[in-house]
């Protein structure tokens, strides 16, 4: 299981690394936005993104339309770790296909639970 | 300025054959000239009036545009004054969080360090055979008593680092709500210098951005200031959702 985190601060980017290597994710990579992950994405090897909204250069939801709208990404599930919550903004994260979404500030049960349920879903 | 060499030009020309005509006595062409002379100069007091008025309606209309710059002072200042109580509170609130499950996990490992340091001493003194029997048992109760104790223990310190490593959330939330405040301060120091501009010389007005659409993000909300149309909490995420076939 290969988990790409992308969050434009580091520090969230290490506290999601390190829950998801206390659920027994050990395989995970960073990018700080939507640009960067991109193309780490589009060399394929991905199962699962993990990213946050509002973030400088290309924000969240843009990324989550792109990985969409590519043949080869369209079906990678993806969680969305945001401070936005405006329900303008959540209904549009579900409208782009999003397969869950947390609210910052979030606890380590929320993102395991969020992540099963993503994960049993997919599966099933 | 050309206009006025022009006029210049036009009046010194008007100013020669006025005197030539005065002189050779030719009064009613002296008149005409005169009320020639006369239009010039009303046309040149037109346009500088004309000038003055527009000078004076652009730098009105600047300040016009301006009511942002109260917008700032009556709304945005003390809406940034109340995102960064917030920011204060949240990293107090993560520094307790950190120093709480610092000072519960210390103790734990100066529990787990001496039952080790106990369980070593009687360990050495087994594996030299200086050990009787009654020691032994009292070993082994031991033993049976420290495992699943340490056990807890190392749960409860995994926790702790857990607990320290989730407080440290608030440096992305509060990372967010400085920037936005950031870009306040840089919008009112263009105002500031828009103004003196405007009051100063003539200049261009500021241009400012249009309200936010409703997508764009707009950070962390800060409890009091950002409720409307905001869902509260992770639950509130999970009843949206679910009412959207999730």
């Amino acid at each position: 299981m290969k988990i790409l985190i992308v969050d434009d601060f580091s520090t969230m980017r290490r506290i999601i690394k390190n829950l998801l290597r206390d659920l027994g994710f050990n395989n995970t990579d960073e990018a700080d936005d939507g640009s960067t992950a991109l193309p780490i994405l589009k060399k394929g090897g991905y199962d699962f993104l993990i990213t946050d909204w509002n973030m400088p250069g290309m924000p969240g939801i843009e990324l989550l339309k792109a990985v969409r709208a590519d043949p080869g990404l369209a079906k990678l599930p993806v969680l969305m770790v945001t401070a936005e919550q405006k329900r303008e903004q959540i209904i549009e994260a579900a409208e782009a296909g999003v397969n869950g979404y947390v609210v910052k500030p979030f606890t380590a049960q929320v993102l395991k639970e969020k992540i099963d349920k993503i994960f049993e879903r997919v599966g099933g | 300025m050309t206009t006025d060499n022009v006029l210049g030009g036009e009046v010194l020309e008007l100013a020669k054959s006025l005197v030539e005509k005065l002189e050779t006595g030719a009064n009613e062409e002296a008149h005409g000239l005169l009320d020639e002379l006369t239009k010039v100069r009303e046309s040149l007091l037109y346009q500088e009036i004309g000038k003055l008025t527009r000078e004076l309606h652009n730098s009105l209309s600047s300040f016009h545009v301006d009511t942002h710059i109260s917008d700032l002072a009556e709304k945005d200042i003390p809406d940034a004054r109340e995102r960064l109580r917030y920011v204060v509170s949240m990293t107090d609130e993560a520094a307790n969080r950190t120093l709480t499950a610092v000072e519960g996990a210390i103790p734990k490992c100066e529990e787990l360090s001496d039952r080790v340091s106990e369980v070593q001493l009687s360990w050495e003194r087994l594996l030299r055979r200086e050990m009787t029997a009654d020691e032994f048992r009292a070993l082994s109760t031991k033993l049976t008593e420290y495992l699943p104790q340490s056990s807890n223990n190392v749960d409860e310190i995994k926790n702790g680092l857990n607990e320290v490593l989730m407080a440290q959330g608030f440096q992305d939330l509060t990372g967010q709500i400085i920037h936005r405040v950031i870009d306040l301060v840089e919008d009112v120091e263009n105002n500031l210098v828009g103004l003196i501009k405007v009051a100063g010389q003539k200049t261009t007005a500021p241009t400012y951005e249009s309200e936010h659409a409703d997508i764009t993000p707009t950070g962390p909300a800060v409890p009091g200031l950002d409720d409307s149309g905001r869902v509260s909490g992770q639950d509130e995420v999970d009843d949206l959702l679910s009412s959207l076939g999730f």
